[in-house]
């Protein structure tokens, strides 16, 4: 009986998984531009959705003119941003938005059955097509900001810099708000509503968040770092914000793997739920 | 030959909140009764390589269960579970590139695209050479008779073909063991009888152990030597198949539409039992110790001028129960 | 052979009432989904207002007339009252129609868009009222009261919610049967949805945009569902007259659109079979 056993070294191991995940996202992809018209439509709408939300925080500017050095300058930024992040994040990872729903149905099962590393498996199970639209629509909005800014090399560097911790920040949130359906039966409303306060707070301009509020929206709930703190680091460059995003990003990245290794050990499947 | 599951004293039990009338709403939210269901309750049974084994039992009695703690899904209450040498659920990852996986209603093929892509993906998954994949591939294409849909989308795919497809992709990395929780469930005679054939197929040629479970006594009958019962998270029993047969498949429900209603009742014949007679309708239970289908059949046609006739094993959760009832009585 | 007649007018409301009665038990009955809407709503207004509350600090003056209060109150408004829209429908209809139960009920003895709406109205009042029951006081405590009203600028606003949330069903309605014509209408629903935000004043009140802007608030059939939150508005006194006018004039275009579009619908429907 040959049993297959893989010995393989930390970085190996790695970088097997890296190869398998990415060829499952190029997977997603395809299958989510195979019905072109539909595609165009949905990408084409999110960036008319999104172009709402600036519409609405630049007439916000308009009237109350330049907050604590935010302006429409920094809204515009601040809105691509958020929306390149949340486009990455669901492109590339859409398995979040499935997971708590998944535990919730015990078709979660099924991901526990493939030899693969469970938190790259739940990240990769799908691409959200609307959110590719969101990616084009923020890309298209830092360069109108790029544009309008004259920004240097440099400070486009220090963009990219402060986006990967903010995806980072992003994905890991989501997915420590999805894991409490591990913990609460039928949660995952309550894991929605979690994300949602994620979501909403990090499209306002990051000018109105002082004090108490700037603390509890960077430290509690990181909306903060998802678009104000990387607008504020390329047009206030402090790298003690650039150093807090990255800490950040990793303690949030720690949290989610140690909430689904708790989260496993407590999932029962689908077998009780019908007995309530 | 090689143990290729060993179970020792194996416990699973869910405790979950429950409404208490004695209790207000505040009460009741944050501090509940609590209820504990003991799911399996002290199982002990091993299987060794090459085995073909039905594990089986009326809703609730804990086959899913058990069949998730051996996968990994679950983690037990306590007891010890070793499949090909992996703690399941210590070893997961490592575990689950050799077994292979059906669990009935959920799918592991990708929707919208060509099951080709399906097992492409897969190939990655398990990390196969792409040669080897290629040839095991082809195999299966020809094995489960493939070739005409391989390029169809899964969402396009009738129900038989689906699960034809479910079961080639477990079988992709040539697991050592293959876990089917109700592969042939709303399948046609003929799509069953193909996929029973196909698994009996790969035991035979390729000593793939097979776990089973189903409502099903075709499914039994055909492809398990072994049956395991289990009922109310206990096993009951544990013997050859042709045993169970023996002594608890013995019987047959026979319903037949008469073409005209009859008012005279039927008389009695050895081994056939009457217990519905009503208009033109009859039902009977063939015993068959004591006659045979063949006999009974033949008196049936000659006898009476009959319209329909359907022929069906009494529900396994009769005869299981009955089971039980007998070892209670004992 | 006796063949049915259609009922009476009070048969016909009962019949669409029961469906607003069932909906609004089973909406209750799913007590999570409830709170959790209820809950980023109420969260969404109270960020709001805490943006606002620090905004105006900074700024230190009115803007157009309007202070802090009456910002956030008008704001305040179009968040409770999201709750009597019926954008919902727009999904709804969609998903109706790709499990393919919709085209089974156009030949019920009801019309369709119009039990969709009732049914809608189920869901919303729920929402609606634990909304006002908790967002009230939470906004009381946080900016103070609202402006007071003169029980004539009341019933003026209760008219312009209303007729709000007659313009909104016809609104809805109407680009929902678009669901039935193109394969994924969703961009359509944005459009339209992302108009009423902001025409409507979801997250800056009208008051305060650019003149431009404001006209185009006040005359586009995306800012007619939600006049009602200009009620704090210095000029409201004069002004709502006017907007419940242009709110009945948006009523009877998208309702004879709607009914035209429908009958086109069907026909569609029968022939292709959806």
């Amino acid at each position: 009986m040959k049993v297959r056993r893989f010995k393989r070294t930390f970085l190996k191991e790695l970088a097997a998984e890296i190869k398998v995940a990415r060829y499952i996202i190029y997977t997603n992809i395809l299958s989510a531009v195979q019905l072109r018209f539909a595609f165009f439509l949905q990408a084409g709408g999110m960036i008319i959705n999104n172009t709402a939300f600036l519409i609405a925080w630049l007439l916000f500017s308009n009237a109350f003119g330049s907050i604590n050095g935010w302006g429409a300058q920094e809204i515009i930024a601040l809105q691509g941003i958020v929306g390149l992040v949340y486009g990455i994040c669901f492109t590339f990872f859409g398995g979040i938005d499935e997971l708590a729903s998944k535990v919730n149905n015990g078709s979660f099962d099924s991901l526990l059955l493939t030899p693969r590393s469970l938190y790259l498996r739940i990240l990769t199970l799908t691409t959200k097509t609307s959110a590719i639209g969101d990616m084009i629509y923020g890309l298209l909005i830092l360069i109108v900001f790029g544009i309008q800014t004259n920004i240097t090399f440099s400070n486009t560097l220090i963009l990219i810099l402060a986006i990967i911790p903010a995806c980072i920040i992003f994905v890991n949130f989501a997915f420590t708000a999805a894991t409490v359906s591990f913990f609460i039966p039928d949660a995952h409303e309550l894991s929605r509503s979690i994300f949602d306060i994620l979501l909403t707070t990090a499209m306002y301009p990051g000018g109105t968040f002082q004090g108490i509020m700037r603390f509890i929206f960077m430290f509690i709930v990181p909306a903060l770092f998802i678009g104000s703190i990387p607008v504020e680091i390329v047009t206030q460059f402090s790298l003690y914000n650039l150093l807090a995003i990255w800490i950040i990003a990793l303690v949030w990245f720690l949290l989610a793997r140690l909430a689904l290794i708790n989260g496993v050990k407590r999932y029962e499947s689908g077998n009780m739920i019908g007995a309530r | 030959m090689a143990k290729v599951v060993d179970v020792k004293n194996l416990f699973k039990s869910f405790t979950f909140p429950v409404k208490s009338a004695h209790k207000n709403f505040i009460q009741n939210l944050f501090t509940p009764d609590k209820r504990t269901v003991q799911a399996v309750d002290g199982i002990s049974f091993s299987v060794e390589e090459a085995e073909t084994v039905a594990f089986i039992g009326p809703n609730g009695a804990g086959k899913s269960t058990t069949i998730k703690m051996l996968t990994g899904i679950l983690y037990p209450t306590s007891g010890k579970i070793s499949v090909l040498g992996f703690n399941p659920q210590e070893e997961r990852k490592q575990l689950a590139y050799n077994i292979g996986t059906v669990f009935g209603q959920r799918s592991q093929l990708l929707y919208n695209l060509p099951l080709t892509d399906s097992f492409e993906l897969l190939s990655k998954i398990y990390e196969l050479e792409p040669k080897k994949y290629q040839k095991q591939k082809n195999n299966l294409i020809e094995l489960f008779n493939l070739s005409e849909i391989i390029d169809q989308p899964v969402r396009k795919l009738s129900l038989g073909q689906r699960m034809r497809g479910e079961i080639a992709a477990s079988l992709l990395h040539q697991p050592l063991i293959i876990f089917l929780d109700e592969p042939t469930i709303g399948l046609d005679v003929i799509a069953k009888q193909k996929l029973r054939e196909n698994l009996t197929n790969i035991n035979r040629e390729l000593k793939t152990t097979i776990f089973l479970t189903s409502h099903d006594a075709g499914d039994i009958e055909s492809i398990c030597e072994r049956t395991i019962v289990i009922n109310h998270g206990t096993i009951i029993y544990d013997q050859e198949t042709l045993n169970l047969k023996k002594i608890y498949l013995n019987k047959k429900i026979i319903t037949i539409e008469l073409e005209k209603i009859i008012d005279k009742k039927i008389p009695p014949h050895q081994g056939v039992e009457i217990i519905k007679q009503k208009d033109n309708m009859i039902e009977i239970i063939v015993d068959t110790t004591q006659t045979t289908l063949e006999r009974v059949l033949k008196n049936v046609i000659s006898e009476l001028h009959i319209v329909d006739i359907n022929i069906e094993d009494p529900p396994l959760e009769e005869t299981i129960r009955k089971m039980y009832e007998t070892q209670k009585a004992r | 052979m006796k063949h049915k007649k259609p009922g009476s007018v009070r048969q016909h409301i009962a019949k669409y009432t029961a469906i607003t009665a069932v909906t609004l038990k089973e909406t209750l009955y799913h007590r999570n989904k409830l709170i959790s809407t209820v809950f980023i709503s109420t969260f969404r207004l109270i960020m709001l207002a805490l943006i606002y509350k620090y905004a105006y600090a900074y700024l230190g003056t009115t803007i157009n007339g309007i202070d802090q209060t009456t910002a956030v109150w008008s704001i305040a408004i179009y968040h409770i009252l999201l709750f009597t829209q019926f954008r919902s429908i727009f999904r709804t209809i969609k998903s109706e129609h790709q499990k393919g139960s919709l085209e089974v009920q156009l030949n019920k003895p009801y019309n369709y868009l119009v039990y969709k709406c009732f049914e809608q109205l189920g869901k919303g009042i729920p929402n609606l009222v634990i909304n006002l029951v908790i967002s009230i006081p939470i906004l009381i405590v946080l900016v103070g009261p609202p402006p007071a009203l003169t029980p004539l600028l009341a019933v003026s606003a209760l008219l312009l919610t209303i007729c709000g949330t007659l313009v909104s069903a016809a609104i809805y309605a109407c680009i929902s049967l678009t669901n039935l014509w193109i394969e994924d209408a969703e961009p359509v629903f944005w459009i339209v949805d992302k108009a009423v935000l902001i025409l409507g004043g979801a997250y800056i009140p009208i008051a305060l945009f650019p003149p431009r802007a404001q006209t185009a608030a006040h005359f586009s059939p995306f800012g007619a569902p939600m006049f009602a939150t200009k009620i704090f508005n210095p000029n409201f006194a004069y002004e709502w007259p006017s907007l419940l006018l242009m709110q009945v004039v948006w009523i009877v275009v998208f309702i004879l659109l709607t009914h035209t579009y429908y009958k086109a619908t069907q026909k569609v429907l029968a022939i292709n079979g959806g």
